[in-house]
């Protein structure tokens, strides 16, 4: 029960932020197909937050290795 | 070795030969142009054929040798461009119904470069729409087939670009890879392909996907050829603020067949995981043959390897989504299915999750720097999986089944998100004949020692020489 409520959750997440950005709503197998992979983008995300990424704050960059290349 | 078939040669070995004015790029170019024209229409590997442009280019180039302006080794060689570099004045459709009518107004810089060097552009090649997947399954244009097996995928999204070299269509390409399309491919076709370190070859008038991931890369049938390829491409460009300043070096001076002493890592876990038996067993045999070369080898770990995946979508999908947005809201329906719905994805993924996924992307580098501090270069498979029917988008491993555009990039994707130089050779092939590929990785700007390593292993093994039954 819990879990379908998460689902619902997620779906109804995915909605609200497509429904501003398109302007012909997708069809419900596009924002069903969506919402699944949003749900594991976004599980996958938050399994993040125990770890250390605050460490290297300013290195939020693009450019990894040309940054470690060309920096004295 | 002198392939049987002179439409299979490769650029390292005809090009003295062109300089010697012993072969001459008209033939060359003709003899491509002939086998386009009669195997396009089966393999799909072609969306346009510069006919006329690329004999005349020919022709300049043999008055030009023939004058004594022999310019280097792909002087007069007839290579093709995935469909997403801007070659000005000819039309770019990305693979995709979206960019009909478009026609490019200005050259990709390693347009430009390749041109300079004197190669003869034959055409532009199929791929998965926006380079936004791993198969080159393409509504839009027809899906490319794997010359190992015409029901199959070629992998992608550069998949034009390998099977135009696995059925002789072409002597070189330039493919993209942002999450494995460059390195896929390669794996799924039996051919050779190389990404860079991010930052190494320019991306100016390329269309992006996802600006932090992208890089260009090339995609041919063997180590020499990359080396010739990458060495004519790679560079700083005033036109693209991410390329480096640091120097190119000769990289035809690493092509070294000794490896002893060199120290090789293979990351066991999620890099051996999820993998089918035939695979896992090539590459297995491919290490110890390094082994046998004298190279030493140890086990690593990369401890955050498992979240690679979750970030790298994050990245990608919110970066492509920007790259899309007008488009996609006023005409969404000319999107395919796939690209599509990945597209909006990213439409979803909010600044939090964006900029947590970059901060991840720095840890994983550190953690991977950390691996290098002991080793020369990894070894891992490139794909976990052989080429697939096109049809298949699940695919089973055991008792598992999986996605088959997501399994196919979960080894290569760790190397976009940290930049790493990374080249896929083939190092065997499954009973039914389906080309396998290794990967080996190196540290940040050191295409040297992957090359050093890949030529190594590709003169000591027979699987390049392997050639698909292709009529003509």
């Amino acid at each position: 029960m819990g879990e379908k409520n998460s689902e619902r959750a997620v779906e109804e997440s995915v909605v609200s932020k497509l429904l501003g950005k398109t302007k012909k709503f997708p069809d419900m197998a596009t924002v069903q197909a969506v919402t699944v992979l949003y749900g594991q983008v976004s599980e996958g995300l938050e399994v993040l937050e125990p770890m250390d990424l605050t460490e290297d704050r300013p290195a939020v960059q693009f450019l990894v290795c040309k940054a470690q290349s060309d920096d004295p | 070795m002198t392939p049987e078939n002179p439409a299979f040669d490769s650029i390292f070995r005809l090009a003295p030969l062109v300089e010697r004015k012993e072969i001459s790029p008209v033939e060359v170019t003709r003899l491509h142009l002939d086998r386009i024209e009669r195997l396009n229409s089966e393999y799909l590997a072609y969306l346009d054929v510069f006919f006329d442009e690329a004999m005349a280019s020919s022709r300049l180039a043999e008055m030009e040798i023939q004058k004594g302006r022999y310019r280097g080794p792909l002087h007069g060689m007839p290579i093709a461009l995935k469909d997403l570099f801007h070659v000005k004045g000819t039309g770019m459709t990305c693979g995709s119904k979206a960019m009909t009518g478009y026609v490019s107004v200005s050259d990709a810089t390693v347009h430009t470069k390749l041109m300079n060097a004197g190669s003869i552009l034959l055409g532009k090649l199929n791929m998965h729409e926006f380079a936004w997947g791993g198969t080159s399954r393409n509504l839009h244009c027809g899906t490319p087939r794997n010359p190992w097996d015409k029901a199959r995928l070629p992998g992608g999204s550069s998949g034009g670009c390998a099977v135009a070299l696995a059925a002789g269509l072409a002597m070189g390409t330039l493919g993209t890879d942002t999450g494995g399309s460059v390195r896929i491919p390669a794996s799924l076709s039996g051919i050779v392909g190389l990404k860079p370190t991010y930052g190494r070859v320019s991306r100016y008038g390329v269309y992006p996907l996802s600006e932090s991931c992208d890089h260009v890369g090339p995609m041919v049938r063997n180590v020499a050829d990359a080396a010739i390829l990458l060495q004519a491409v790679a560079g700083p460009d005033d036109r693209d603020p991410t390329t480096s300043s640091n120097a190119v070096p000769d990289y035809m001076v690493s092509l070294k067949e000794d490896v002893r002493g060199l120290k090789l890592g293979i990351p066991r876990t999620f890099f051996f995981e999820d993998i089918q038996p035939e695979v896992h067993e090539a590459v297995d045999v491919a290490i110890s043959h390094f082994e046998t070369l004298g190279a030493r080898v140890f086990d690593i770990t990369i401890p955050s390897i498992e979240h690679v995946i979750a970030s790298s979508t994050a990245i990608m999908t919110a970066e492509a989504y920007e790259i899309h947005a007008d488009r996609l809201r006023e005409s969404s329906e000319k999107y395919g299915d796939d690209v599509k719905i990945r597209l909006l994805l990213g439409a979803c993924i909010d600044a939090e999750q964006y900029l947590k996924a970059q901060r991840f992307r720095r840890l994983l580098l550190n953690e991977m720097m950390g691996v290098f501090a002991g080793v020369d270069a990894m070894l891992t498979p490139t794909t976990l999986l052989t080429a697939c029917n096109i049809d298949d988008l699940a695919i089973c491993i055991g008792q598992q089944e999986y996605n088959t555009a997501a399994h196919l990039a979960r080894v290569t994707r760790p190397f976009n998100m940290t930049g790493l130089p990374a080249i896929s050779v083939p190092c065997g092939f499954t009973p039914n004949d389906l080309p396998i590929g290794l990967q080996i990785v190196g540290r940040p700007f050191d295409e040297s020692t992957i090359l050093h390593l890949a030529y190594a292993y590709e003169r000591s093994t027979p699987w390049h020489e392997k050639r698909p039954n292709v009529s003509g």
